[in-house]
């Protein structure tokens, strides 16, 4: 007994590394990506749906011909619900990822999927399969940003939207994703066009649009159209956000589109942040930012807690259709959207899920010093983490907790900026004022969030030249996923409701709070009219300060 | 913008408050909290607890504890004198030693664990060391310890720190596990079966045979409803699958390794990891269709304790004679390895999954260890050699 326990470890580890691994929580929407433990992260009937993991296929992908088979390249999907095993249609392989078709008749629920390459299964996975989980493509392949829809001009000319090539109000559109649900004719074969009988609603910064068709492509298996009419009262902007909804409640990924009054490239009078991504140039942006955040959900003691931080961003943009950074491509002012990815956002480095690099480079704009009043004043000094980006902590305070060394310090008032210079630039000189924060007058009331009803913030004490956003979302610990959403106020509006479908894809918190994470948060930042500073070097340097109050909320 | 995180500092003052169990730690015991003490009446001995509560007095109430009637001509160096838990436990006069390495592990993912406290200085990296004085305290919070030599689980509470009660679960039990409402404390025992104690009423209300089966390992479930239960045998090694609500045993998965130890469940519930005595693999096994998924192998020996972070993208994994590893979960390779104390036993991770403990069983010390970045922090020093290891929330979220 004791030799076969030795030889039971003889094993090597060679043996393992070679067999197919499918990632945990790799199996997910061929468009959307969304992570598996979200609400729209379940794998639609009929779709297109992707798997990542090693090992899982040969260096190149066969071509393929209708009727597509079981295996491709040597390599075979199943897919097992209960006693019931299904072979999935595999259309692209590769070591680290396969594409394939869930076929429409895969039983809904919970299954567990595996791969066999060469007659060497992989590990199970679990996964769950739904009528309809509809995922938009994007430009960037990463779920968020420009979606791919192409504006109709005539039948010879549909581009693909831009920010170069925009939509107008009333302009019909094609929409392209994978999710809509089942067919009736095999999902093997070239697609029979028709619409689907799924209940299918498109809305266009925030505005129902009319659909004339919701259907698969006629060229492609698992590929989806749906065709639709900009609303007339769409709002314009370079990235207003589109989502798709089926069956009343089942929310796509959220991405973009540029819209424009007249068709041509589009612009953001209101938002100076992104002015490098959409015409090119070298830019600096520095933030320096006081989130106060009341804890009260989930704690046995209430907390507050204060965080002072300087971030910066200093780049060299080139123009492009598709440029898009989630700091940067906000929605349009009265629109909301959303982001979801896998992680835990707040313990995620950086900043928004989808923060592209520059599309040009990063800028060397040595560090920066930020001084307050006083005598003698209290200097901060940030390095750049990583090149051309900077986030530091200056300090906080948590008052709630004695013995704690209150070390804040973005205290409204004035505060001087240098910067030191690098290879890129030149050292310059800045002020910037911290404005006083709004007064976010409903704050308390806000605890348990329900997301099917969505919910409203409102404010006082907004100052002059501010934008204030809404910002929030949640974070399901055991499926390390997070959904969060970001809305932009109109001018002068003391409210904003952020309405169910940007909710619908934040995870519902856990019976056990521990296993998750929710809060809102209320800012105010100059976008459209901040500080600017020059340096040489620079196209444009702009200074903001940034006051953001948050809290804990249970998001159900 | 980048929303507030919990502050780094709100972070580490929850680790700094987490009470962390080993031998023998606080160096003298304040007679504000509870205590023991040992008397010699009419010639012979009789352990006392005394308990200290906010009503002015303390009051002492005997302790059954087999050094009772013993001649007082024994351990005269701790007759009458206040004395800790810790060292009630290390002086055998309250059962759990910690001379019999295969019993006292709690489960890494239980709020429960055993023997004794210490609150420790934990400098913050922001600022200067601060010492807790009135960590975050909930009086309902309880621990229990599994107690191998003399068939019972000790029911402890943790505020104030006292015996509440010694529960006679029968011979050699190993494990212990909570289910996720706190009900239910599921212990396993290696004389073929596994017992269900009422966490409420500190009872033993069913009892599970097991039939050829050596319970050893036990994990639960994160909706509570699954027990996996490592059969710790040489002779068709397995996992039992239980039905915690209908207490049945469901299935049993074969497994590939003799004498498998530690059973850990992943925070989603999809997959247990299981280790093996004197074995360097762990096996991974998926819960949906039951079976070995995948298996990750060491150069060296895997001990007992395995945690993983709150999402459960990283496995932390004791491994002798001296060494953490890292583990992606994702892809299985190994992220870092990280030197902590000699033999290290039990892991765990606080529930913001910023820090994590690691007992050492031949080193008087416990590792902090950075677990996002995968670093040693600090070796907190103990006074002896520790094992299991749990940590309670203080209240902050």
């Amino acid at each position: 007994m004791r030799l076969a326990v030795l030889v039971a470890f003889a094993v090597p580890a060679s043996i393992f590394a070679q067999r197919p691994l499918v990632y945990i929580r790799g199996v997910v929407n061929g468009a959307s990506y969304m992570a598996p433990g979200l609400p729209g992260g379940a794998i639609a009937q009929g779709s297109d749906f992707t798997i990542f993991g090693s090992n899982l296929g040969p260096a190149s992908s066969p071509g393929l011909a209708f009727p597509l088979q079981n295996t491709l390249g040597g390599v075979s999907v199943t897919v097992s619900s209960g006693s019931t095993v299904i072979n999935a249609i595999p259309i692209y392989v590769s070591p680290g990822q396969i594409n394939a078709i869930m076929p429409s008749n895969t039983p809904l629920g919970l299954a567990s999927l595996k791969i066999v390459l060469n007659n060497a299964p992989s590990n199970p996975v679990p996964i769950r399969i739904t009528d309809s989980s509809f995922g938009i493509f994007t430009a960037n392949s990463s779920g968020s940003g420009p979606g791919i829809l192409t504006n109709f001009i005539s039948q010879t000319q549909q581009p693909i939207n831009s920010l170069q090539q925009s939509a107008t109000p009333g302009q019909t559109l094609t929409l392209w994703g994978t999710g809509l649900g089942a067919v009736t004719f095999p999902d093997n074969i070239a697609p029979t066009p028709g619409n689907l009988s799924v209940q299918t609603e498109v809305f266009v910064g925030g505005k129902s649009a009319k659909i004339a068709y919701n259907g698969r492509s006629s060229c492609c298996s698992g590929l989806d159209q749906i065709v639709l009419e900009v609303p007339a009262d769409a709002p314009l902007g370079c990235w207003v956000p589109v989502y798709v909804r089926t069956k009343g409640t089942h929310v796509s990924n959220f991405v973009s589109i540029a819209l424009t009054a007249d068709g041509k490239p589009c612009s953001e009078p209101s938002n100076t942040l992104p002015s490098a991504l959409i015409k090119g140039g070298s830019i600096g942006m520095i933030m320096a930012a006081r989130i106060a955040v009341h804890h009260d959900v989930g704690v046995a003691n209430v907390n507050d807690t204060i965080s002072d931080l300087l971030g910066a961003y200093f780049a060299q943009e080139k123009p492009g259709p598709f440029n898009f950074n989630p700091m940067f491509s906000l929605p349009p002012a009265g629109t909301c959207t959303s982001y979801t990815f896998a992680g835990d956002f707040p313990n995620s480095p950086g900043f928004l899920p989808g923060m592209t690099p520059p599309t040009g480079r990063v800028l060397d704009g040595g560090s920066i010093t930020i001084s307050s009043g006083g005598t003698p004043p209290a200097n901060q000094t940030a390095a750049a983490l990583a090149p051309g980006m900077y986030l530091a902590p200056l300090g906080g305070a948590i008052p709630t907790i004695p013995g704690l060394a209150n070390t804040s310090f973005l205290n409204p008032g004035s505060f001087a900026l240098s910067g030191a210079g690098g290879q890129d630039t030149q050292p310059f000189q800045a002020t910037l004022t911290m404005p006083s924060p709004p007064s976010w007058t409903n704050r308390d009331q806000l605890s348990a969030i329900k997301r099917t009803q969505g919910f409203s913030l409102t404010w006082t004490g907004v100052a002059s030249g501010q934008t204030v956003f809404v910002s929030g979302g949640g974070v399901d610990l055991p499926a390390n996923s997070t959904g969060m959403f970001l809305c932009i106020a109109k001018p002068g509006d003391t409210s904003l409701t952020v309405p169910p479908d940007v909710l619908a894809n934040v995870p519902p918190a856990h019976v056990r709070l521990i296993q998750s994470k929710g809060a809102v948060y209320l800012g105010q930042w100059p976008i459209a009219s901040p500080v600017q500073f020059s340096a040489s070097g620079l196209d444009s340097g702009l200074l903001l300060g940034v006051e953001v109050s948050g809290k804990t909320v249970m998001f159900q | 913008m980048k929303p507030a995180i919990a502050s780094r500092l709100a972070v580490l003052l929850l680790a700094a408050l987490a009470l962390i169990f080993g031998t023998g730690c606080l160096d003298t015991p304040d007679p504000a909290v509870s205590h023991y003490i040992l008397k010699c009446e009419g010639g012979t001995l009789q352990l006392y607890l005394v308990s200290v509560s906010k009503v002015p007095g303390a009051t002492a109430q005997p302790v059954n504890n087999p050094i009772n009637g013993q001649d007082c001509s024994v351990s005269t160096e701790l007759q009458g004198r206040p004395l800790t838990l810790s060292e009630a436990v290390e002086h055998n006069l309250v059962q759990g030693g910690f001379n019999q390495p295969s019993t006292r592990r709690a489960a890494s993912n239980s709020p429960f664990s055993l023997i004794d406290t210490f609150v420790n200085l934990v400098p913050l990296p922001l600022g200067p060391p601060v010492t807790i004085t009135s960590p975050g305290c909930n009086a309902t919070t309880k621990a229990y310890l599994v107690n191998h030599t003399n068939g019972t689980v000790t029911a402890v509470g943790t505020c104030p720190l006292s015996i509440l009660k010694v529960i006679p679960v029968g011979s050699n039990p190993l494990q212990v596990a909570i289910t996720p409402d706190g009900s239910t404390a599921l212990v396993t025992r290696y004389d073929n079966d596994v017992v269900w104690i009422d966490t409420n009423t500190d009872q033993v209300t069913f009892t599970l045979p097991t039939g050829g089966v050596y319970p050893s390992g036990i994990a639960i479930s994160p909706d509570g409803t699954r027990a996996y239960v490592t059969n710790y045998f040489n002779t068709n090694p397995s996992l039992l699958v239980i039905d915690v609500v209908n207490r049945a045993i469901l299935t049993t998965v074969p497994l590939g390794g003799a004498y498998p130890r530690s059973a850990t469940i992943t925070p989603d519930g999809s997959q247990v990891w299981v280790n093996y005595y004197n074995g360097t693999g762990v096996d991974i096994v998926d819960t949906l269709t039951l079976t070995v998924a995948a298996g990750i192998r060491f150069n060296a020996i895997v001990s007992t304790g395995m945690a993983f972070n709150p999402t459960g993208t990283k496995a932390f994994i004791a491994t002798s004679p001296n060494l953490l590893a890292v583990v992606d979960t994702k892809t299985l390779n190994t992220l870092a390895t990280i030197t902590v104390g000699s033999e290290p036993m039990d892991v765990a991770v606080t529930a913001d999954g910023a820090l994590l403990f690691v007992t050492s069983y031949n080193s008087n010390i416990i590792s902090l260890v950075d677990a996002i970045g995968n670093r040693l922090v600090q070796n907190l020093p103990t006074d002896a050699g520790a094992m299991g290891l749990t940590l309670i929330p203080a209240g902050l979220h």
